[in-house]
Order: structure tokens, then sequence, then C-alpha cells
């Protein structure tokens, strides 16, 4: 890898926080490997990456809701590791998500006191220490929130307001910002941002996760990239340019291992989505999909590429627009009546939604097709077996027994018998949300082989990911979605990685310019 | 892996618990060990036993439904009103099983279709029966009944030994777990209790199911109202009041797991016939009403604890290796 950690600048200070040679396994899956940088007091640290790059992996792994299987945290000095994120917080480390979470029937004060509540003389309650002790720290984030409002009528921005005010109760030395500002208008972007230079200013240290690259360069005072669950580089920000980030973030050297897809023979329309909307997610999306072809949707997330997936397949109904399969127009309504037009959708949760975890391989593969394996309603269980075992040996998947529960799977065989699942059901077009997260590099060269494999035989795809390589390898053509519109169609011949994250970072930038 | 294992070992310690039970009946009373009256106390189970079977098709879904027991009194007055007609029996049976339907069909559109909590709405609709049992049925209670009526309930065939209402019992259990065990619908509703999203995904109609096991499971209460009036030979508003804490009682004894997913029919009958062998041994014993509740909540109590102690057992074993 192509790591320089070496190439930090001097600073004046000894680092706040060092990681040294962090790694974290879940199962056989890495999510870190070796990661070691500092972090300064008094200045922002933007730390970006893909998604998958173990960003979030990292913050659990700090703020003590993980621990490392390798590696040290150092603070201040000394080696910590936090049993839990209060411990985190007492020490004065605390992180901030983009979505807090808050309890929304209790006021602003008691949720800032949350955990340590002021005692009166006969042990209840203080009230007004309570309320005079977040007002203090509101005000020394410069908001005027009413401390006594319940927190449910309030907007994200006051809740992450409310977040930082905990954090402040303690001394606080490091403050992590999980994308912050994915759910804020600009204008509470820029209040935010105002607050975090003062936190600066007052010597706190910063870590700003962000997908905005403009958001990067505007606060960052050192930037650090991660990919691949690897760290790649930690530089000053000036050090850097867009175009040097960028290809940083994306530019890796898996993409040999991804198989060139063939010239295939694509044939007619088999889906055809017209002026989709769902209110207040996505709107206007037309696209088509033709046998034999894969498509790729890219898009950061959040842009709205599940949901856009989710109402073609009838999970959440669409408020606007129709949707055509094989040449009649449905209005989707139930995954069950897109299932019998010949539409697969493979979610991307695969663990909560795709599969029945604590069901056998057998009976997950089956579920979808029973009505198939059965006569008068009951059940043929020998047919039932043959078809499983059939399915899961034409998957390759790699099991005890075909009776075992799908939860004593690995993740790449978790998928493989998804797949099994969802194709049993012969479908015309297939989706596939996100069909390599979380699984080894083997399996993911497995899963693009059979995607290859499907479109050759005829069935048309579309594949959701985040992975940028990959999109790229296994798309015949790229369509791009950035906060709920189509912004880019890109041919597979056009297709880089580089013009893609463009698209679905452009449409973010003219909004909030 | 684990489902495969686990149920039949527990649905072999029922076995053993009933022998057990029944070995320590029979040392409080001499007749105890005779053919009539083991036959005999299967009448102590045969009611409760048929609300058990739809309890347990509710809970399989991850369900639940508490007002089973009101539905029998609706079933009685019901049949009582039927009787005073001189509607002739076998018609009344079948209308009072159309009425049971109609009980389940309410709950089940409440639960399935306008997704409300289902331990609410059933709290509600076990009020809201057993209130208009009350005002339909008279205050005394009806006992005129033929014996048309009171047949199922109360004969007995082979020498006078094997009550009626045992094969109705052994009928309504063989139907219920061959549907729940070898067809479609069976399998849609443990995949319902298991994961309501990934079963929805997979295209199953988690209303259609959810609303036929509440139809289901009135179904069987309104027979068991059928059974109620011949063993009792009385309707009024008040029957079977109290009575569905044995029937919880029974389907979670019987390793059908509360939160749904999982469980046996087979299970359910055995638990059944421990609960039938311990409470009329109490009864033999001259054990109270109230300590016969004490009893029976302890094994509710202990029904629910059993997967979570198993779950701690497992866990104590695997440590090591994971060390």
């Amino acid at each position: 890898m192509d790591t320089e950690v070496g190439a930090v600048a001097p600073k004046d200070d000894a680092p706040l926080l060092s990681l040294r040679g962090i790694a974290k396994f879940f199962g056989p899956v890495n999510a870190l490997e070796d990661v070691s940088f500092d972090i300064y007091p008094g200045r922002v640290h933007g730390l970006v990456g893909e998604n998958g790059a173990g960003k979030s992996t990292l913050v659990k792994i700090i703020t003590g809701l993980e621990q490392p299987n390798a590696g040290t945290v150092i603070l201040d000095g000394a080696a910590v590791q936090f049993g839990n994120p209060i411990e985190a917080r007492e020490n004065g480390v605390a992180a901030v998500y983009q979505d807090p979470k808050l309890f929304p029937h209790l006021t602003v004060a008691e949720n800032i006191a949350m955990g340590a509540y002021p005692r009166t003389a006969i042990g209840s309650v203080n009230r007004r220490a309570m309320e005079d002790n977040a007002r203090r720290l509101l005000a020394r984030l410069g908001s005027e929130l009413d401390v006594r409002a319940l927190v449910a009528g309030l907007s994200v921005a006051e809740h992450q307001f409310i977040e930082i005010a905990r954090a402040l109760a303690y001394d606080l030395k490091l403050l992590i910002l999980d994308e912050p500002t994915s759910a804020l208008t600009p204008s509470e972007a820029e209040r935010l941002f105002a607050v975090v230079r003062q936190l600066r200013d007052h010597g706190t240290a910063v870590v700003l996760i962000t997908h905005r690259l403009e958001e990067i360069e505007l606060m960052s005072d050192d930037i650090t990239v991660l990919r691949d669950r690897r760290h790649i580089a930690t530089l000053p920000a000036r050090a850097f340019t867009r175009d040097k980030l960028v290809q940083m973030m994306v530019g890796r050297p898996l993409e040999s291992l991804f198989t060139a897809p063939t010239h295939r023979q694509i044939g007619r329309e088999v889906l055809s989505v017209s002026n989709l909307g769902l209110a207040g997610v996505f709107s206007d999306i037309s696209f088509t999909l033709r046998a034999g072809e894969v498509v790729g949707m890219g898009g950061l997330v959040g842009a709205g590429r599940s949901e856009i997936a989710k109402t073609v397949f009838g999970i959440t109904p669409p408020t606007a627009g129709e949707v055509c399969l094989d040449g009649s127009v449905i209005a989707p309504k139930s995954p069950r009546q897109m299932l019998a037009a010949g539409l697969a959708y493979l979610p991307e949760d695969r663990d909560r939604d795709g599969l029945v975890m604590a069901e056998t391989i057998t009976h997950n593969i089956t579920l979808p097709i029973l009505k198939r394996l059965s006569r008068l309603s009951v059940i043929d269980r020998g047919r039932e077996r043959t078809t499983a075992a059939t399915a899961a040996e034409t998957y390759r998947v790699r099991m005890a027994s075909i009776e075992a529960a799908v939860a004593s799977l690995s993740g790449g065989n978790r998928q493989k018998v998804a797949f099994a699942k969802w194709l049993g059901t012969n479908p015309k077009a297939l989706i596939l949300d996100e069909p390599t997260h979380g699984i080894d590099i083997g399996s993911k060269a497995q899963v693009h082989e059979m995607i290859a494999q499907l479109a050759d035989q005829g069935l048309a795809v579309l594949v959701i990911s985040s992975d940028l390589p990959e999109l790229l390898a296994v798309s015949d053509r790229i369509l791009v979605i950035a906060e709920g519109a189509l912004v880019a169609e890109i041919p597979r011949a056009e297709a880089s990685q580089e013009k893609v994250m463009a698209a679905a970072a452009q449409k973010v930038e003219r909004k909030r310019a | 892996m684990s489902r495969k294992i686990a149920l039949p070992v527990w649905e072999l310690t029922l076995v053993l618990m009933v022998i057990a039970a029944g070995a320590w009946s029979s040392t409080l009373s001499e007749y105890y060990l005779s053919v009539d009256q083991i036959f005999g106390s299967t009448r102590f189970f045969i009611i409760p036993g048929l609300m058990a079977l739809g309890l347990a098709m509710v809970v399989s879904t991850g369900e639940i439904d508490i007002s089973l027991a009101s539905t029998i009194a609706v079933g009685t007055v019901t049949l009582s009103k039927l009787a005073a007609f001189g509607v002739p029996a076998p018609i009344a049976i079948v209308v009072v099983v159309v009425v049971g339907c109609l009980c389940g069909l309410i709950n089940g559109l409440l639960v399935a279709r306008w997704k409300l909590p289902s331990l609410a709405v059933t709290l509600g609709t076990m009020g809201a029966f057993r209130g208009f049992a009350f005002i339909v049925g008279s205050e005394v209670g009806y006992t005129d009944f033929s014996d048309a009526y009171l047949y199922t309930g109360s004969e007995y065939v082979f020498a006078g030994i094997v009550p009626v209402s045992l094969f109705v019992f052994l009928a309504a259990a063989l139907v219920v777990a061959f549907v729940m065990h070898r067809t479609i619908f069976g399998r849609q509703c443990f995949s319902i209790g298991l994961n309501a999203d990934a079963a929805w995904y997979a295209g199953v109609d988690i209303v259609r199911t959810k609303i036929l096991t509440y139809v289901a499971a009135g179904a069987l209460s309104a027979l068991a109202s059928v059974v109620w009036i011949g063993q009792y030979g009385s309707a009024r508003g008040d029957n079977a009041d109290g009575s569905i804490l044995f029937v919880v009682t029974a389907v979670v004894l019987g390793g059908v797991d509360i939160n749904g997913g999982r469980g046996t029919i087979g299970g359910v009958v055995l638990a059944l016939c421990l609960l039938g062998t311990i409470r009329n041994g109490m009864g033999l014993a001259n054990i109270g009403g109230p300590s016969q509740t004490v009893v029976l909540g302890a094994l509710l109590v202990a029904g629910v604890l059993r997967p979570v102690l198993a779950a701690a057992v497992l866990k104590l074993a695997r440590r090591p290796r994971a060390a």
C-alpha cells in the first residue's frame, strides 16, 4: 500500500489522540487494518473515504462502541480503551451523528443532563440546576434554544446542538462529527460550522466525516484518507487538491480482480420506469433495463437509490409515475405482485430483509416459490428439498447441511443463498442492492461472475452499488442518482470513477451554493 | 440446525413430565389409574385445548389473542338463543362457528389491516365480546338445551368411556397440525413470526395470513363453546371467564415461542396433557383453586423463561471455546 503516514507536517503541540496500528475484524471480514494517525488539539481533522472504507468503525473504536482487535488508542499520552461511549464522553471524547439519538419526549434540559441529573438535598432531580446548566452549555454554542421545550418538535440541527451541548458538559477534548450536515439546510450547516470553528479556536480537536468534499476543503486543517479499510494518507489540507483527494479515495488496485464484461447480446426492453416519484424522497425517475444488460446505479449514500428500487419492487408504493414490466404496465403495490410479474429484488440489508436468519437454507430458498412446490397448498417436501439442494449447488453455497440455519453461514454464503432464493422465482428483471456489501473479496469476485452469467442468460439486471470500481466493472451503463434525482447516465465506454463521483456530488454542490 | 434438534428434545421432555405428573397423581388416589378416569380427565383440557390450538396459530405469527375466552361466552350465548328459537343443533353449531369466525375477523382486521398492537386490541375485544355476551344472554343463564345440543360435550362412546369431545379435539389438533406443518399457509405463518419484513419481501401476504389465524382461532373457540354447553349445560355471559391463563400457559409450555416463528402443534397437545394431568392431580390432592392458579402462573413464567435459560446454558457452554 502506498501509505504516507510519515508525511505529517510538524505541529506545535503533541498530538491529542494517536491511533497506532488499529485493526478490527468481524468474523472473517476485515473492517480495519493497521490504521495509524494523529489528531492535534485546536485543529479540524477531515476523515474521508468511500462507503465501507472503515470510517464508522474507526469512530466506534475511538468512542468505545467497539473494541479493536489490535492496536492502541492514545489520548493525551496515555493508552485508553473505553468500554462504552459514556466513558469516552467522561474523558472528553464525544461523537455526534447525522441523526442523534435523543429522547423525544423529554425536554432539552433533560436530554442534555441525561445520565447525570443534578440532585437536591432530598435526592429528587434539581430542575433549576439542570436547566441553568443546559442554558449555560447551549449559550457556549451561541444557541438560545428553550431548555424546557420537548425534543420531539425540534429540527435535526437543534438535535445536534443538544448532542454537542451534552458533550460540553464534560471537559470536551475531541469532538467527532459523523456526516453532520447530511440532513441540514445550508444555513443550519453554516451555523454548525461556526460552532466547530469556535470549539477549535478554544483548543478542541474536531474530527469531521462528510461525503461533501467542499466541506472537507472548507473546514479541515488536516485530512486523513481511508480506503478499503486501510489508512492511505494523513496530510495537511493544503497538500491536497480536489483531484488528488478523489483519486486517493477511489483508485484501488482491486480493479484487476474484477472480470471485464464480455460484449453481450442486448435484447428487448424488459423493465421501464417512467416519471417514478415518491413524495419527499425522489421524483421524476425514468430509465429502462434491457434483456441481457447490466445497468449500474451509483450515487452517495442517502441519494435515494435503495428507495427507488424498493418503490419499483412495490415495498413502498410510488406517489407518481408507473412501471412497465415485460410489456404490461403495473402500479407497484406489494412485493408479492411484483414477484408474480417477474421482478426480483435482493435487498441491501440481506440479514434483516433478505433472509429469515433463524430458518434453514431450504426454507429460505423456497419461501417465495412455495406455490410452485405444492399441490392444493400442501407442500411437497421431497420436491422442496431437491429444489433447494439444486439451487444451493448452482450458486456454490458452502454449508454443513441444507438444513442448517442461514445464520450459521458466512456473509458471502448468505448472499449466495439470497441469490438462490430470488433467482428461484425465475425473474425477467433483477435488482441487486449492494450485492457485495460486507462480503469477502473471494465471494465478491464470484458474485460479479454470477451477475455476468445472469445477464448472458438474458436477464435484465440493475446493480446498485456504492463501490465504484465494482460499478464500473459490472455495468454496461451507469445511472447516477443525487438527492432523489437521476443526474447522469454514463455509457460504459465513457465511465470512470472520477466521472461518476463528480456527477454524484455535482448536484449537491449546485443546490448548496 | 438448532431447531431440528431442540424441539424434539423439548417434546420428549414434555412426555416425561406427563408421565411423572401421572405417576404423582396415581399416588394420590387408588382410582387414578383406571381407564375411564384417565379418559374422563381429558375433559379438563378439551375446551382450553381447542382455544390453545387457535392461539398457537396466532402466536406463530408473533401476535397474541387473549379475547378467546370471551369468544366462548359469545358462542354459548348465541347457542342459547338458537336453542330457544328451536333451531336444529347441527345448524346451530355451524352458525356459532361462523359467529366465532366473525369475532376473529374483528381482531384480525384491527391487528393486521390497521396494524394495532395485538395485546391491546384483544384486551379490548376481550372486554367487548364478554360485555356483548352479558347483554345478549340472560342474567340467570340458559339451561334448557335439548340432548342434541348437549351431545358433543357430554356424551361418551366405546362403552361409555371415551368422551365424544375428545374426538372433536383430536380431529381439530390433527387438522391444525397439518395446516401449520405441511401447508404453505403454515410455513408463511412461521416465517412472519421469525421476520415479518423478510416474509413481506418474499411475497407473503402478511395481512391476509394474520387475519386467517385470528379467524381460525375464533372458529376453534366457537367449537369450544359447543363443548362447553355439553359439559356444563348452561349458557351465561361469564362462561369460561379467566380460562385464558390456562390456554396461554399451554401454548408457551408447548414450546411455541411467544414472539412467534417457532413451535409445534404436537408440543402444544403434550403441554395440554401435562397441564390437564397436573390440574386433575391437584384436584385429587384437594389443592384449592387459588393455589392451582399460582401453579399455572408459575408454569407460564417457566415456559417463557425456557428459551432464555436454554440460551444462557448454551452461552455458558460456549464461553471456554471462545476465550
